[in-house]
């Protein structure tokens, strides 16, 4: 099927995302109630909702969907139902049922296209050994898809936002720049190597990451999507009270990402990231605006960041790199103190 | 002046168009950047602000310019204040984009440290060059321990005495561990920090040595800064 989704829309991704600051500000009047089986909720800004249901496991659920980010409808699918799966992993459970969100118009783009992004979002499920358990189509414009998704973990091995402490390694496990490489594409900017590292990546399930932080007993994670690395670090120093110091030099990076920002492709959801982290976040001086703003690039389907121990930092590090992650790196630490983001 | 029309573009090419602008333009020239939408009008002036330009805007019904001097080209990206002690993100975290215009006057005047060394002997005499101070490890020279030990120690505690201080100290390796509690120089480098010297110091080297938690004094840093450090300071000093 020969239909260029990007023709459809300006803001694909978790590029799409509302700004964080505008989100929180109006949630707050909203109470939510809960029993003591919660176990996580919105307070923490965590990736997904966890309720336990017996000792020994939990549910966790979660959604994500999105506008296209590429031209083509299978892997557009397989990236937005990747990027869904996501959550569940950062939060160190599996995925075990999902259901597709779809929007999509009634006429003007061929139904195969449809077709083609359901069928690769299911190959991400069967990918993930979860069951799609239905799904809900609306008619919409533009076409937006993504995934409801439950999982399921031992509350032992569950991976919050708000467990980071001081003297803990700062491990990401894919290369950042997605945000950057989208924008340059669609400008014709980008090294077809480098964009299809990134679309690569997007489809590459965050599973391996899950079963480390359970077999070397992670217990504070998160996914780095639509707000950027400084965003996301942001939510979970504050979620945590305590600093996360990245050295910016050690952050994987996909090969010419850096080189598209210092000509000025700097998309416009780094910048909403950037005034999101502002009030906490710290830069080094004399750090290159291009690091600073790599910081910022809105990932969709990113990688997990992790608060490992610092003896067994390098051996997740090490497997991952033999694993599915060969990009995975140490790339910082965390230290006592009020929130903030520190790039050197 | 030169104006760049980016009408009817969406980001982030207004962003690629003013930077390939400003990258051919001549230093102290100006150039105005005609366009219209909210949306590119917004990141543009973020971008300006990140860049350390200060602009001036108008707004004629739907289009707007904006409007700046070229400010001195940098090297390879490394700002050129690093050794200028000027940029206000460090001074205030989370600060930085609120005082644009002095800002960008600061970095716009920054360059003139950075004139490049060996032109006129007169002149070197009657200025002394900005230096830096590299402390790679815990002697001075090569040859008996103890001796070596003994000299960066004296080096070190001389230092605040000069009239030239060096504009930065920057600690790698071994010498990182100068910079931690215990350390002989400890007071001496943090009289020199008082008095404006940067002290930047090795994070990877503090890591490997298992020190980051015992810094007393500088900032920590990476290769990244170190390297462009390196070359850029006019003089480097290995004692």
């Amino acid at each position: 099927m020969n239909f260029d989704l990007l023709s459809t829309t300006q803001t694909g991704g978790c590029s799409a995302k509302l700004p964080a600051g505008l989100l929180s500000g109006l949630l707050k009047d909203i109470p939510l109630p809960k029993n003591d089986h919660v176990l996580v909720d919105i307070e923490t800004h965590d990736d997904a909702g966890v309720y336990q249901i017996q000792d020994d496991l939990a549910l966790i659920v979660t959604t994500d969907f999105f506008p296209p980010l590429c031209s083509d409808a299978r892997t557009f699918g397989r990236i937005a139902a990747c990027n869904a799966l996501s959550d569940v992993y950062a939060m160190g459970g599996t995925p075990l049922l999902t259901l597709n969100l779809t929007l999509f118009p009634a006429e003007g783009i061929p139904l195969e296209v449809l077709h083609d992004i359901l069928s690769g979002g299911q190959e991400m499920v069967n990918e993930a050994g979860a069951f799609t358990m239905g799904g809900h189509t609306i008619v919409d414009e533009v076409p937006k898809y993504g995934l409801a998704v439950v999982g399921t973990v031992n509350p032992e091995n569950l991976a919050t936002n708000d467990a980071a402490q001081d003297g803990d390694v700062l491990i990401l496990t894919k290369a950042l720049g997605c945000g950057v490489l989208i924008a340059a594409h669609r400008l014709g900017m980008a090294e077809e190597s480098s964009y299809q590292k990134a679309l690569a990546q997007m489809q590459k399930l965050n599973r391996q990451g899950a079963e480390l932080m359970r077999k070397y007993h992670v217990r504070c994670a998160t996914d780095v999507t639509g707000f950027g690395l400084a965003g996301h670090a942001y939510k979970m120093a504050i979620a945590s009270g305590c600093q996360l110091h990245f050295h910016t030099a050690d952050l994987p990076v996909i090969p010419g990402v850096l080189e598209l920002l210092e000509a000025g492709c700097v998309p416009g959801a780094a910048f909403k990231n950037l005034d999101f982290a502002r009030p906490g976040l710290q830069v080094a001086e004399g750090l290159a605006v291009e690091r600073k703003m790599l910081c910022c690039d809105a990932q969709t389907s990113g990688g997990l960041l992790m608060c490992a121990k610092p003896d067994v930092a390098e051996a997740i590090v090490t497997e991952l790199r033999q694993g599915d992650f060969p990009d995975a790196a140490i790339v910082g630490s965390v230290k006592k103190g009020s929130p903030a983001v520190v790039l050197d | 002046m030169a104006t760049i029309d980016v009408r009817g573009l969406a980001c982030p090419a207004p962003l690629i168009k003013t930077k390939q602008a400003l990258d051919k333009a001549e230093a102290g020239s100006t150039l105005q950047i005609v366009g219209n939408g909210e949306i590119p009008f917004g990141n543009l002036k973020n971008y300006l602000k990140e860049l350390g330009i200060a602009y001036k805007e108008t707004r004629v019904d739907e289009e707007w310019i904006l409007a700046f001097t070229v400010p001195e080209k940098k090297k390879e990206g490394v700002v050129a204040e690093s050794f200028c002690s000027v940029n206000p993100e460090a001074a205030e975290p989370g600060n930085g984009t609120e005082n644009t215009a002095e800002n960008g006057e600061k970095k716009a005047a920054a360059p003139k440290a950075q004139a490049m060394p060996g032109i006129n002997i007169t002149a070197h005499l009657n200025t002394p060059l900005p230096y830096m101070v590299v402390i790679k490890s815990l002697n001075m020279g090569q040859g008996e321990e103890a001796l070596g030990t003994l000299l960066m120690k004296s080096y070190v505690n001389v230092l605040p005495e000069l009239d030239h201080l060096p504009q930065v100290i920057c600690m790698y390796n071994e010498g990182v561990k100068l910079a931690i509690e215990g350390s002989p120089v400890l007071e001496s480098l943090q009289k020199l920090e008082s008095k404006g010297v940067k002290i930047i110091v090795c994070g990877t080297c503090t890591e490997y040595y298992k020190v980051s938690g015992q810094l007393k004094v500088g900032t920590i840093s990476n290769m990244y800064h170190i390297a462009s450090l390196l070359s850029t300071i006019p003089n480097v000093v290995y004692p």
